[in-house]
């Protein structure tokens, strides 16, 4: 008796330290984990469907390494539990297939079996398992084990999302959401490469908004902001989406960069520019404003055969210099129509 | 109050459930018997040229100790892993269709699953 009652106390100690020891409460309680089950027998799919169910996971089922695969092309899978010896594919091709299709999330890869030795393990894991475990060990420890797989999916995925925002929000304009300078010297390199390589031709603008100073300082810089949130959408408005493309290189310096379009076409698109922002007020908190935007216009023909370091110094020298004459220009215009 | 992430690593499936399972498995393994009974048959009348068999019966027998070993059959597990070593085995050495250890474990394991009453399995 007071042996049985020793035992109980044991077992519910033990079970204490088990919840203790958890680190459930520091993971998020309602993230969905979707656990995909290969095995070709239907009574082991159907007794872990109805397992991992109860404790909340998601589940799909396959029979083979050929159907797992076509599972995991469509549908959004964190683990995979897998039979090593299966018709057709086996466990281990199929560990082989998912490390190598799989590049862009992480798939933690538990492989369940009856093969035992060390070297069936070694060979398990040498073929992109993550954890090895011989049929016949208790479910407990099979879902503890599929416990620390959701935790390692969560690190990858967390960690994921913050290099996908970081590499984002290093390429991207915090203010206007346009592309910035780094983004720029970064791709517009490649696009006059790509247009030298087939003989397609290149157009860059350089803009600029005339007197940005002054809206500044009458209004403040929260309504500075707005014309330059503004500005970008405009030119957005003006460009093909999709190919276009347009960077914030300065405090209200812009420039845009139009692949496949040759100076007339690129001429065509400034005189768009033109038309929008005179017809087209900018709203902000103090009210609709007109901004006067002064434009560089150059590019490269297709038959233009330019080293490609120069060629870009050039081809942005070379809006650049356009730009300051037209806002020389739009200066003239200004104080004629003052005086 | 324990979490719903504690309740997962000590989760059970719901008792009708795992009853239609634990039935279903029972099922099979009758009618897995009467398969290796078949086997049986045909290892006898196979003479020389037994491997086919054998690989049958390695098939088989695998399958068979998976499935048990996931619903906790230890017994049958261990019958079925005894056959399918035998029949590697047997197959590797190119023994002939009287090898004694296939035999003995086909005729273990096929006892086994006779001995098996309706609804009850030794775990």
């Amino acid at each position: 008796m007071q042996l049985e009652a020793s035992t109980l106390l044991t077992k519910e100690s033990s079970e204490e330290e088990l919840e203790d020891s958890i680190l459930a409460e520091r993971l998020e309680e309602h993230r969905q984990c979707r656990v995909l089950v290969v095995d070709d027998d239907d009574l082991v799919r159907a007794k872990f469907s109805s397992l991992l169910k109860s404790a909340h996971y998601d589940v799909e089922l396959a029979s083979t390494g050929e159907e797992a695969l076509r599972i995991l092309a469509n549908i959004d899978c964190h683990l995979v539990l897998t039979d090593w010896q299966m018709p057709d594919m086996d466990g281990l091709a199929l560990c082989r297939e998912v490390r190598l299709a799989h590049q862009d999330r992480y798939i933690y890869v538990l492989m369940l079996t009856v093969r035992s030795t060390r070297q069936d393990v070694l060979l398990g894991l040498a073929s992109g398992a993550d954890d090895y475990i011989v049929k016949g060990a208790p479910i407990s420890e099979i879902l503890a084990r599929l416990e620390v797989g959701r935790r390692i999916t969560h690190v990858d995925d967390s960690v994921r999302a913050a290099n996908q925002e970081n590499k984002r929000l290093s390429l991207i304009d915090q203010l206007t959401e346009a592309y910035n300078l780094r983004y720029l010297m970064k791709y517009l390199p490649r696009e006059l490469s790509r247009a030298q390589r087939y003989s397609r031709p290149l157009a860059v603008l350089n803009c600029d908004i005339d007197d940005f100073k002054q809206f500044n300082d009458c209004h403040g810089h929260a309504v500075g902001d707005e014309i330059l949130r503004g500005f970008v959408k405009h030119c957005d408005a003006c460009i093909r989406q999709g190919c276009d493309w347009l960077a914030r290189v300065g405090g209200d310096e812009f420039i845009i960069v139009l692949p496949e379009t040759s100076f007339h076409g690129a001429a065509h698109v400034e005189k768009k520019l033109r038309r929008h922002f005179a017809t087209q007020p900018i709203l902000t908190r103090a009210g609709p404003i007109q901004v006067r935007v002064s434009i560089g216009v150059t590019a490269v023909d297709a038959k233009q055969h330019l080293h490609s370091a120069a060629g870009i110094e050039d081809l942005i020298r070379t809006a650049d210099r356009r730009m300051y004459a037209d806002k020389q220009r739009n200066g003239e215009v200004c104080k004629n129509e003052i005086h | 109050m324990r979490s719903t992430r504690i309740a997962a690593l000590t989760a059970q499936p719901p008792p009708d459930d795992f009853d239609d399972l634990r039935a279903a498995f029972e099922a099979r393994m009758q009618s897995e018997r009467i398969h290796f009974v078949a086997l049986s048959a045909a290892l006898a009348s196979r003479g020389d040229d037994p491997h086919e068999i054998f690989g049958d019966l390695v098939f088989r027998a695998h399958k068979l100790r998976g499935a048990a070993e996931i619903f906790e059959a230890t017994e049958f597990a261990k019958a079925a892993n005894a056959l399918e070593q035998a029949a590697i085995a047997a197959s590797s050495a190119h023994a002939d269709n009287a090898d004694p250890a296939v035999w003995e474990a086909l005729g273990d394991l096929v006892s086994l699953i006779g001995s098996l009453a309706p609804r009850k399995l030794d775990s």
